[in-house]
């Protein structure tokens, strides 16, 4: 047909003509396309007849449909003729020939332009949906039929109800709505396991998802709680959310098994969804929820009905970030953490599915803070996880949990270090390694909440005897199966250790002494303290020597030390900045992974760089003269790219503060290699270096107001490189650097500005010079540059004179 | 309501509708529980049969830039977790029509295809050019540290 094929040619976007003028030719032919189908439309004689006439006009009016969509998107042009021929099509929904087109056209009208539905059409589709027709479309989706017609016959419903959202919900009482209001419920209770089976309910729960948020937003607006319907509304979304939980009940384990990926990936995007509409229905409901959920819970768990425990569970871990920590709530979460929950859980012999342990176990670390405050029902809970750890299938989980909660409730448990420590050591037979870290993490997290330094040291050092066993363990098997197999122990030692640092971490909530300068602990530099300390970095050092040709060990080795970086207070990993130095020192130009050795480097030098922080000249001196070093081998960083990249991020990281420690850098050759050396790094191709150079020059441009001489050293420096530096940043904003470059390479170009008064001399010998890199700039271009980037001095703050 | 509103409840709705599987994106709620339309929570799944299958990836989007929380070990994340997706960016393929399904499909893509002429983080872009068979253990570590549900 013509009037179709023209209508879709237009559609996909292949038309020539500006949309304006095409609509306003079309407008003119729409009479004769609403006869013509209107024409076809009025000779369907019924079942049994020819339809094929009636199917392609029903083909051709949803093509004008979706044009007049179109054109009133496009230019506000409503084809209103068209609308006529809405009540005739309605009709060919009962005729099965006809359905599935019809359907199809209505259920994209709903979805996409509802607006082209006059209130008549609406209600004609109303009167439809509460027809007898449908009451049995309606039972066969529900009885498990998602053939391709029933489906869409869902789709349909669900569209009609989401554009009708607002009526649905406003008027509880009329007996349409309140049918509707059922079918909705309906295709949330239909046969079949959610998305593996059941194709409607994703749907259908996106419909109550609508319907939440309009009830949220008409609530916010002014007396919306006062509204009549929001009582009945309220408890049709209760409904819905019952219904929802029996939908995200888990197969027993052979059906599960049976499942494509998509199946069990939709079934979980399902239960994700259920989730989400929960959370955004808690302001509706509230507390009641919360409460009912928790009677499931223990109702469930009498009956030892797993299935229902790990689905309510679930929708309690969803609600675990809505509900409040008020005493009423307080109170009804305690009921199920007082109950024999956790010791019903951990019977073995009790064939629980390993999901509702696991949902059981991730509750745990949901509901941490309701810990914090109610630390009676803490031994029960740690136990109930330290058991769930030995089992392979919740080590994971249950490590997490652990680790949650020791870290949320550290204060509360010290008096129970040395239970957990027995504990650990129980797991660790069958402890893989990530489980390990975390536990070790969680145990060394209730450490740092003994009040006492001293009283640390004791289960510190049974931590690191643990640590120290592994890498026993991990060299032996070095000499007997090489590094490969030694390897992995190796790592997970020292990721082990790095997050007993990490556990030791002061929590950022503490308060901050102020003067902690006068009182801070010495515990840590000398005695047994002290002798920790070395124990770890012996720990670190007997691992790299051993297996420090592997790159993964060095950044393993890293770690360890950069656990200490952040701390303000002393501990047993915040070594003295000469031992961390002393390790970094050790790094040659050969080292595996150089670039992580380097930037625990930067990482020190940053950790120093306040006024507030100790200064560490001498090791930051050590360092530089290392770097320096590692500079010369390279020569040009095009050949080591990633080394010079980190170099030039060293030395920008001593800005400003340490600006004395890198001129006084002695022999000057070196000191002249390590700034023409970020000089080059501004011209070579990679992004990185380039980076970090234009980082390094934006530092040092600006330096000011220094003490004499260190002042005029670097105006000196800086009279000598400021012309080979506006060079080189205007051979790379002239084109010699990529687009997304350009932010990065303009901040030292604007602080170059405002700083140097030469500045303007110089960007003129960059500009009109023999090495800007294109020809397309003509002279006067230039000019106009120059004279909108000098625009910027007149707002410089200070000038150097 | 705003058009930049209508526009994003448009997206939610879309969203809702057809989202790919094993994503998951919604408008993140502020304390009275109202969605705030311009923040979304997402996640990203890594895609099948690469060495990101298995693992889960949290993005914040602030439409339309997207941050990893935490950063992510990516060459083409910033260490502050900024994603650099051509599409995002404005001179390349950024158009107001661009929905929150793309973006986030364009960083899943993105996930296992880095491109190396646009590094954002030295410490991924580094190993990723230097040493793969390392920076493919490293993937697979984070990957198990981030798992799927």
């Amino acid at each position: 047909m013509f009037v179709n094929g023209f209508m879709d040619f237009w559609l996909m976007g292949r038309w020539p003509y500006s949309s304006q003028k095409f609509h306003e030719k079309i407008l003119l032919n729409t009479e004769d396309a609403v006869a013509l189908i209107g024409y076809a439309f009025t000779s369907y004689e019924g079942v049994g007849t020819d339809s094929q006439f009636t199917q392609g006009a029903m083909k051709c009016f949803q093509s004008w449909v979706f044009y007049s969509h179109r054109a009133y998107l496009d230019s506000d042009i409503t084809l209103d003729s068209l609308k006529s021929l809405t009540q005739p099509a309605i009709r060919f929904l009962a005729y099965d020939d006809l359905y599935p087109d019809t359907v199809e056209l209505f259920t994209d009208v709903l979805s996409n332009y509802s607006k082209f539905l006059r209130p008549g059409d609406v209600d004609t589709l109303s009167s439809v949906l509460s027809s007898t027709w449908a009451q049995d479309r309606f039972e066969l989706i529900k009885s498990g039929d998602f053939g391709f017609e029933s489906v869409q016959f869902g789709r349909f419903l669900l569209a009609f109800g989401d554009a009708t959202v607002q009526d649905l919900a406003r008027n509880p009482n009329d007996p349409g709505t309140q049918q509707l209001i059922r079918m909705m419920h309906g295709l949330l209770t239909c046969d079949g396991y959610a998305v593996a089976e059941d194709e409607i309910c994703a749907s259908a729960l996106e419909f109550w998802s609508t319907f939440v948020e309009f009830m949220i937003d008409s609530l916010f607006a002014e007396g919306g709680d006062k509204a009549p319907w929001i009582g009945p509304a309220r408890r049709n979304v209760m409904q819905a959310i019952e219904e929802c939980w029996a939908k995200i009940k888990v197969p027993p384990r052979d059906i599960g098994a049976s499942w494509d990926s998509e199946s069990r990936v939709g079934f979980n995007d399902f239960r994700k969804d259920v989730a989400d509409l929960l959370q955004a229905a808690y302001p509706l409901l509230g507390i009641e929820i919360f409460e009912k959920f928790i009677n499931l819970a223990l109702r469930s768990l009498k009956t030892q009905a797993w299935e229902d425990t790990e689905a309510t569970l679930f929708c309690l871990n969803a609600l675990s970030d809505c509900v409040s920590d008020d005493t009423a709530e307080d109170e009804i979460l305690g009921t199920l953490f007082g109950s024999s929950m956790f010791s019903q859980l951990s019977e073995a012999a009790a064939g629980i599915p390993a999901k509702t342990r696991q949902t059981s176990v991730n509750m745990l670390g949901h509901y941490a803070p309701f810990f914090e405050r109610h630390t009676e029902y803490l031994p029960s809970a740690l136990t109930f996880l330290f058991r769930s750890v030995e089992s392979p299938a919740l080590a994971r989980p249950a490590s997490r949990s652990i680790f949650s909660l020791c870290s949320s409730c550290r204060k509360t448990l010290t008096g129970e270090l040395g239970a957990f420590l027995e504990q650990y050591s129980r797991f660790l037979t069958t402890a893989k390694g990530d489980t390990k870290e975390k536990v070790l993490g969680a145990i060394a997290s209730i450490i740092q909440a003994i009040p006492n330094e001293d009283a640390k040291a004791d289960p510190v050092q049974r931590l690191l005897d643990f640590i120290e066993n592994d890498v026993h363990v991990c060299i032996s098997s070095l000499g007997k199966h090489g590094l490969d197999v030694a390897k992995e122990p190796a790592i997970t030692a020292l990721r082990c250790l790095t997050s007993i640092g990490k556990g030791l971490q002061t929590l950022d909530d503490m308060p901050i002494e102020l003067d902690s300068e006068t009182d801070r602990s010495t515990f840590w530099d000398e005695g047994v303290g002290g002798s920790i300390q070395v124990r770890i970095v012996k720990i670190v050092e007997t691992v790299v020597g051993a297996l420090g040709q592997d790159g993964d060990v060095i950044e393993a080795a890293c770690s360890v030390f950069r656990a200490g970086f952040t701390e303000t207070a002393p501990g047993p990993f915040v070594f003295p900045p000469a031992v961390t130095a002393r390790f970094l020192l050790g790094s040659r130009i050969d080292t595996p992974r150089l670039e992580v050795m380097l930037t625990t480097a930067c990482a020190l030098v940053n950790s120093h760089s306040t006024e507030s922080s100790t200064r560490i000249g001498q090791e930051a001196g050590a360092l530089l003269k290392h770097v320096s070093g590692f500079i010369h081998s390279i020569g040009d960083p095009a050949h080591e790219p990633d080394i010079a990249q980190n170099c030039v991020d060293f030395l920008a990281r001593l800005m400003p503060r340490y600006v004395d420690i890198v001129l006084a850098m002695e022999p000057k050759s070196s000191l002249e290699e390590i700034f023409f050396f970020a000089l080059k790094c501004l011209t070579v191709r990679e992004p990185l270096p380039k980076r970090s150079a234009a980082s390094f020059w934006s530092s040092f441009v600006i330096l000011h107001d220094f003490p004499e001489p260190l002042q005029s050293t670097i105006n000196g420096i800086m009279q000598h490189l400021g012309p080979l530096l506006t060079e080189a940043l205007i051979t790379n904003i002239g084109g010699g650097s990529a687009r997304s470059e350009l932010d990065t390479l303009a901040d030292p170009l604007k602080k170059l500005i405002f700083r140097q008064p030469r500045a303007k001399t110089w960007l003129e010998t960059a500009l009109f010079g023999e090495n800007f890199p294109s020809q397309k700039v003509n002279a006067s271009e230039k000019r106009i540059f120059l004279q909108k980037v000098m625009k910027q001095v007149s707002h410089a703050p200070h000038h150097v004179e | 309501m705003s058009l930049c509103q209508n526009r994003l409840q448009e997206e939610r709705k879309q969203w809702r509708r057809d989202h790919p599987f094993g994503f998951f994106a919604k408008p993140q709620r502020n304390a009275q529980g109202v969605l705030d339309l311009k923040k979304w929570e997402c996640g990203i799944p890594g895609k099948e049969k690469t060495l990101w299958e298995g693992g889960l990836f949290k993005l914040d989007v602030i439409f339309p830039d997207g941050k990893f929380v935490p950063p992510l070990f990516h060459p083409n994340v910033y260490p502050s977790g900024t994603v650099c997706l051509s599409i995002l960016n404005e001179e390349e393929g950024w158009k107001p029509a661009i929905t929150i399904k793309q973006i986030l499909l364009g960083i899943q893509a993105l996930l296992d295809d880095p491109n190396p002429e646009s590094p954002a983080q030295a410490e991924a872009y580094n190993l990723f050019k230097k040493d793969p068979a390392a920076y493919e253990r490293k993937v697979k570590h984070i990957v198990k540290e981030n798992p799927a549900p």
